[in-house]
């Protein structure tokens, strides 16, 4: 269908766009009324007078162009409004042949761009503005789009862990930058595998490798961000939680000072005993010169060898306590651990008629552990379930079972389970509180609170279930980072 | 020769074995108990003439052993020394004869020693009690 002349006019007037058709002198013949009331051109002003304000003609003049290469051009403009406010446009020109195939006229069709400048300028002001909110996060925020690449990675995240944002941005490698199990969830639900939930970790205690290979403690909060069904990417925050870690070390290590000075008391009242007994280690070997009594002799030797090796070992056991200590870890086998602990035992379990009882995990395998504070450990809860069966009259037979497991999770436990004498609800209270000792001046009262601090440094915890007359149990649990690689396997011997 | 019996509680093995090692080489008889429980049995059973205790012991303190016996009237005449760890050099705020003898009802012990104790006056002291037994009118 055609349009008729009225129709085009009525197009020409109203298209939201200014169209004005200039001659080969650059003079409008004909403007629509959007162009009129725009620009104010009134038919028969320059179009660089109209447009731009300008005394003659553009410097390269789109118009200009247009005759000469005899085609369309197109270019983006900024020329001045009949208020004289500023204007940018995007304007395409046509020739206008005539039947003889001359160019007497060129159109000129210009698009307002002020609202898209305007949208473009606040885009980019928003733009700026996050940008500058996730410079200056105190958390560390590391992004990736939806095909896993790194698009974000603040100044915070560049401090934490010493990689250039330059070495990060564009990189594939997610368990560089995310703990691992949150890592390997994010490839799969970018993929489109995995849950049909979208995964997410919240504020979870973990820790992140830096560039060196340090281990940096954070709390890490990821989410994938999937605004419809569709992952558009993920984002982790993480906080440095050293200047924490450092403060609660502080703390603990005040606390644990204060509780040394509280049992100083208590120590000194130990050693008190054990001095008594020095001296009557000495007395008896006098009078067993004076009465040449062998049997004296040896019995007096004994009480200074016996009182001699208590305050030596209240005064490790005070040192090990009070002081703060770095483990050693490395790869061992947990079993071997384990019946190394037993052995020194076997004696005076056999002559107690204790039996002891080892129940190993057979998947145990290695694990990363501080061989030295483990076997402090373990000989410390066998010396007590040990002395726990020898102190019960109410059964005929004891025994003291050493277990080990390897958990869901790959963390290890060490298990020392008597069916001695038990505690009751006061004792179990006080147990890793204070010093205390149910054994008299036998225990230094200190074993559990060195084993408990030792378990704590590891990263572990341990807990007691016991009963009065049954017996008790006490189960250590060492994690086994799964959120980090560890060290390549060695087999240490 | 001295035929007193002295009972000897204390929940160390090696502090009884000194003190029985001592007292018997004054020419006294030793019994021993190693905790509270043990030793009020043993006094009654015993009867001893005098009573070496400890204070701080598993199932029954020294305390509340010399408060039972202070409080029964078979037994609140057998003399009691105290020989303990605690004490005024450890606790110099603490009158710990004040302490023991609670609100001045219960009377104060014989003797008080603190570990590690001076021989040779826990003997002397020992002597002057069976001494000042003896000699006061029946």
């Amino acid at each position: 269908m055609e349009l008729s002349r009225e129709e085009y006019q009525i197009l020409f007037e109203n298209v939201p766009a200014f169209i004005a058709v200039v001659n080969q002198n650059y003079i409008i013949v004909q403007a629509n009324q959007n162009f009129k009331n725009t620009f104010g051109g009134d038919v028969g002003r320059p179009c660089y007078e109209a447009y731009k304000g300008l005394g003659q003609k553009c410097p390269d003049c789109l118009v200009e162009k247009t005759f000469l290469e005899r085609k369309p051009q197109v270019s983006e403009e900024c020329g001045r409004t009949k208020e004289g406010a500023t204007i940018p446009y995007l304007v395409r020109t046509a020739p206008i042949f005539d039947p003889q195939g001359k160019i007497p006229y060129v159109i000129e069709m210009a698009v307002d761009l002020r609202e898209k400048k305007r949208l473009e300028g606040e885009l980019h002001a928003s733009q700026d503005f996050l940008t500058q909110l996730i410079e200056n996060s105190i958390d560390g925020i590391v992004a990736v789009d939806a095909s896993g690449r790194v698009i974000v990675f603040n100044r915070t995240a560049e401090q934490i862990l010493g990689y250039q944002a330059s070495e990060a941005l564009g990189s594939m490698n997610l368990e560089k930058f995310f703990p691992k199990n949150f890592s390997r969830k994010m490839a799969d639900a970018l993929k489109g595998k995995g849950e049909k939930s979208s995964p997410r970790m919240v504020a979870r205690e973990t820790h992140l490798l830096s560039k060196t290979g340090q281990r940096i403690p954070v709390r890490f909060v990821g989410t994938m961000l999937m605004p419809g069904h569709c992952p558009m990417g993920a984002v982790g925050f993480f906080q440095d939680l050293r200047p924490l870690k450092f403060l609660e070390r502080e703390k603990l290590q005040a606390e644990r000072l204060a509780a040394v000075g509280q049992t100083v008391a208590g120590l000194a009242h130990g050693m008190k005993n054990m001095i008594t007994g020095l001296e009557g280690g000495v007395f008896a070997i006098q009078k067993a010169r004076r009465i040449q009594d062998d049997m004296l002799l040896q019995k007096g030797l004994e009480m200074i060898e016996r009182n001699g090796g208590k305050i030596s070992s209240l005064v490790k056991d005070l040192l090990s306590y009070s002081k703060e200590r770095v483990p050693d870890l490395r790869w061992i086998r947990p079993n071997d651990l384990a019946a190394e602990a037993c052995t020194p035992f076997q004696e005076k379990a056999r002559q107690g008629q204790v039996q002891l009882i080892p129940d190993f995990d057979p998947h145990m395998g290695l694990a990363y552990l501080d061989p030295q504070g483990i076997d402090t450990c373990l000989s410390n809860l066998l010396s007590n379930a040990v002395d726990a069966c020898l102190l019960d009259n109410g059964k005929s037979h004891h025994q003291v079972t050493v277990r080990t497991r390897r958990n869901e999770d790959q963390s290890v436990s060490f298990d020392v389970e008597d069916n001695g004498i038990g505690m009751s609800d006061e004792v179990k209270k006080k147990l890793f509180t204070s010093f205390f000792s149910t054994k008299g001046a036998s225990g230094t009262g200190l074993g559990l609170l060195v084993t408990q601090k030792i378990i704590h440094e590891m990263g572990g915890f341990i807990s007691v279930e016991t009963e009065p007359q049954k017996g008790s149990r006490f189960c250590i649990t060492l994690p086994q980072e799964d959120l980090l690689p560890l060290p390549e396997k060695e087999e240490t011997s | 020769m001295n035929s007193k019996k002295i009972l000897v509680i204390d929940d160390e093995s090696d502090v009884v074995a000194y003190l029985t090692m001592v007292l018997e080489d004054q020419g006294y008889e030793t019994c021993s108990a190693k905790n509270g429980l043990e030793g009020m049995e043993k006094i009654r059973k015993e009867r001893p003439d005098l009573v070496c205790l400890d204070l701080l012991m598993p199932e029954k303190t020294g305390v509340k052993l010399y408060h039972e016996m202070r409080k029964d009237p078979d037994l609140k005449n057998i003399p009691v020394v105290m020989i303990t760890a605690w004490g005024p050099r450890l606790y110099p705020d603490i009158d710990f004869k004040r302490f023991i003898h609670h609100r001045k009802v219960i009377p104060p012990p014989e003797g008080y020693f603190e570990k590690p104790f001076d021989r040779e006056a826990l003997m002397q002291a020992i002597a002057g009690i069976f001494e000042r037994q003896a000699n006061q009118p029946l």
